[in-house]
């Protein structure tokens, strides 16, 4: 479903990325994570189409992010960490905007479901200036989910959220993922990541350190040691690398 | 503890400085840094370089009437509604100093230290630019002044937990002022001012006016008043070290008196200061929000149409957009169709064929500058949506097809504004118009003309300011420490100029084409009234042709702008 191969992005003289490959499949959650200015940001906008890679190929759902972006973008669902609406549409001309954008049929049956899901729906006329930041992100996401996207990449999804909004936006990408979508999740909460994803893989100063299940990835790091957490394993390797 | 503040507050200064000169390093920035010298150079001070001009505050006379201003200010402040006893602090300054060990004493010498480097940069412009007083002098005036105005401040708010609030000192200011001004009148009868003054205007002699017009500050009444005020002028004004030291000697004391009554007021300003601050915060955010043409002021209004489900990307956008722009920009609409309406009263119903005339032709002037005012006022496309860029460059639309719909929603409100303009203003002209040159303008060869091409040519200049926020996107992105003043002003000018030298240069070739047009039209529609229409098809079809290219080119450069590298660089 995602297939990123020799990903490379560059600013001026910067690296941002180098060389960076994975893939997801159908169902699979894969965490992305890694240090601050890792290059995990630049990692999903390029997978978003947002920014064009320098260099090597994205393919999402079998379509080039380059040259078919179109048919690609109609495919996924890009939840940046921080959530950017339309001031002037309320929570429910949000939904119905990118409800004709992405061409859903019978998206107006889909909003009410979606918006209690996200406990939106007593905001559905409401502006974004009325919305705490939490909102905004659920709204963000509520508009993500309403084309039934089978990738879905999560910049931080969890940032401002109250802690049912946390526990209903873990349930919802099980949900998604175990009805065949595709998620990537980018965050600094391991636990999250250790809890969610099935793979995992590590950029630092953005380079791949590590790529793998997660169980497999720990066990390699901890060198046979079983009780290692993967926020360990992920302090020991960037330590490690650093040090190189 | 001094120490430590004067240090933070030259960093702080010279940080700002060094920030705004390493900004120049950026092209976009140094362009709008010079074109904005040479703008406020040219208006403002190039008089200043052709030698001294007459200065009235040298003159006895001048310091006078500054120390006058300078009674009636230190007089009205005490009527200031502000009673809180907040004081200005910045966001970190809450942030670091109040929760620090720090007296309240302390935090008023730092509030008065950090105050000291703005009125450094307003004393060199005002002496070395403006060439107005001494440069020392004026600091010390400010510097006082500031320590003046804090110290009210502070009284305002032990006024008011005494009981007295703005009401009483309001009116008490009233009466304090109406009661000198009563004394300086009975003053001024005494001295017989008015026949001094008739007397030393008959002579013709400006040096015998000046002379007179001095006499009220003379008045021993005038006198004891100033007697304060006198020193902050005298200071400013000062023109040798004599009188400049003993000015200086006053104010200096003055300050200490001012600060030390501050400081024993001992009002508590802490909270009232974060109120202060966070409301500074929220109005700078509203000034930001109304600057970048998306403050919603209609936010009950309507959606313009159902949007359908089978719509389509284009049709999503183009509803989003209008519905933007009844939301953001209605008040344009609203007093645009107010405007009209009284220009068409006064059209229609006045029996004056001038008056008509002249309503018509301000119609017909509003029409021909509609395509720029209005491309300003309905920003409502790529403009509006810079910074949700990111979440633009999402969807599953192609880069040509997305920068045609987010044009499509302010082209139509555009037009039909233009079109209803150039219609009315022809049609009363036409009617009602004698056979002057505007009725000529307004004949239906040359209407027709007007209406083929009033919609490309508002398309046109909508691909024009659509262009800067896809090709020069730093240009249009507003960041959060956006440069002010002349930097400002020149990247504001810079657009502008470039913006009628593009509009120019794409009317070129449609301009040359409609001449050998013209010749043909006019050699195959001889006498018919046609001629000029037919004339003016290719002309619209190549501008329709130009904005069409546009629209490709400015989607096949969105769909390769990176967002990331030209506003949001330290992106992880």
């Amino acid at each position: 479903m995602i297939e990123v191969t020799n990903l490379t992005k560059t600013y001026d003289s910067f690296v941002a990325v180098r060389d960076f490959s994975f893939s997801v499949k159908k169902g699979e959650v894969l965490g992305l994570v890694g240090p601050n200015g890792a290059g995990k940001t630049t990692t999903l906008r390029a997978l978003a189409g947002i920014h064009p890679p320098t260099e090597g190929q994205v393919r999402i759902c079998g379509f080039d992010i380059q040259t078919d972006p179109v048919e690609a973008k109609r495919r996924l669902a890009f939840f940046p960490d921080e959530p950017r609406l339309f001031d002037y549409l309320t929570v429910e001309e949000h939904m119905q905007f990118v409800g004709t954008l992405y061409g859903v049929s019978g998206f107006r049956g889909r909003i009410d479901p979606l918006l209690a899901e996200l406990d939106l729906l007593d905001k559905r006329k409401a502006l974004p200036t009325e919305l705490s930041r939490g909102m905004k992100q659920k709204l963000m996401i509520a508009c993500g989910f309403i084309h039934d996207p089978e990738v879905l990449i999560f910049d931080e999804p969890l940032t401002g959220l109250d802690p049912l909004g946390i526990r209903r936006m873990k349930e919802s990408i099980v949900r998604r993922s175990q009805a065949g979508a595709s998620v990537i999740l980018s965050s600094h909460l391991l636990h999250l990541v250790e809890e969610l994803c099935d793979t995992v893989v590590i950029i630092q100063n953005g380079t791949r350190i590590a790529y793998g299940k997660i169980d497999d990835l720990k066990w390699q790091i901890a060198q046979g040691r079983g009780d290692m957490s993967l926020e360990e394993a992920f302090l020991k390797i960037t330590e490690v690398t650093a040090a190189k | 503890m001094i120490r430590a503040f004067a240090f933070v507050t030259a960093r702080m200064f010279l940080n700002r400085i060094r920030i705004r000169i390493r900004r120049l390093r950026q092209p976009r920035y140094l362009f709008s840094a010079i074109a904005g010298l040479a703008y406020i150079w040219f208006f403002a001070f190039r008089h200043t370089m052709k030698g001294p001009r007459p200065n009235i505050g040298n003159t006895p006379l001048g310091v006078d009437l500054v120390s006058l201003v300078a009674l009636v200010m230190l007089i009205v402040v005490w009527a200031f509604p502000g009673q809180s006893g907040g004081l200005e602090f910045s966001e970190a300054e809450i942030q670091f100093l109040f929760p620090a060990p720090l007296s309240r004493r302390q935090l008023l010498v730092y509030k008065l230290m950090r105050g000291l480097p703005p009125l450094l940069i307003t004393t060199l412009v005002m002496s070395f630019v403006l060439r107005r007083g001494n440069f020392p002098g004026l600091f010390l005036v400010f510097a006082t002044m500031n320590i003046y105005f804090t110290m009210v401040a502070l009284a305002r708010a032990r006024l008011k937990l005494r009981g007295i609030g703005f009401l009483l000192r309001l009116v008490i200011v009233v009466v304090i002022l109406s009661g000198i001004s009563w004394a300086v009148t009975v003053d001024l009868a005494h001295q017989h001012i008015g026949t001094k003054m008739a007397a030393a205007v008959k002579t013709q002699e400006p040096q015998n006016v000046m002379k007179a017009a001095e006499t009220p500050f003379r008045g021993p009444i005038v006198t004891a008043l100033l007697f304060v005020p006198r020193f902050f002028a005298g200071a400013a004004f000062a023109k040798t070290p004599g009188p400049f030291a003993v000015n200086a000697v006053a104010l200096v004391a003055l300050a200490a008196l001012f600060f030390l009554t501050a400081a024993r007021l001992n009002v508590s300003f802490e909270e009232a200061s974060i109120a202060y601050s966070a409301r500074k915060t929220a109005r700078r955010a509203s000034r930001q929000v109304r600057q970048a043409g998306s403050r919603v002021m209609f936010p009950r209004m309507p959606p313009p149409f159902r949007l359908r489900e089978s719509a389509g990307p284009e049709v999503a956008i183009f509803w989003k957009n209008l519905l933007a722009a009844m939301r953001i920009s209605a008040v344009w609409i609203v007093g645009l169709v107010v405007l009209l309406t009284y220009f068409a009263a006064q059209m229609l119903l006045s029996i004056d064929e001038g008056i008509r005339l002249t309503f018509a032709s301000m119609e017909l002037g509003m029409a021909a500058l509609f395509p720029l005012l209005g491309t300003v006022w309905f920003a409502q496309d790529l403009r509006l949506d810079l910074p949700r860029m990111e979440v633009l460059k999402s969807y599953p639309i192609s880069g040509e097809r997305l920068v045609a719909a987010e044009m499509a929603a302010p082209l139509m409100i555009i037009s039909s504004i233009e079109l209803l303009l150039l219609g009315f203003a022809s049609l009363v002209l036409h009617a009602f118009g004698n056979s002057g040159p505007l009725t000529a303008i307004a004949s239906p060869q040359l209407v027709v003309v007007a209406f083929l091409f009033a919609v490309p040519i508002c398309a046109t200049q909508l691909v024009i300011r659509n262009a800067v926020p896809v090709l020069l996107p730093a240009w249009a992105f507003r960041p959060k420490d956006e440069p002010r003043g002349f930097v400002m002003t020149g990247q504001r000018l810079l657009l502008m100029v470039g913006n009628l030298i593009v509009l120019a240069v794409a009317l070129i070739p449609a301009a040359l084409l409609f001449l050998p047009a013209l010749w043909i039209a006019h050699h195959f529609f001889s006498g018919s009234p046609l001629v000029l229409a037919v004339a003016t098809v290719p002309s619209v079809a190549l501008l329709v042709g130009e904005v069409w290219l546009g629209v490709r080119f400015l989607g096949a450069q969105f769909d390769q702008l990176d967002v990331t590298n030209d506003m949001d660089p330290m992106a992880g």
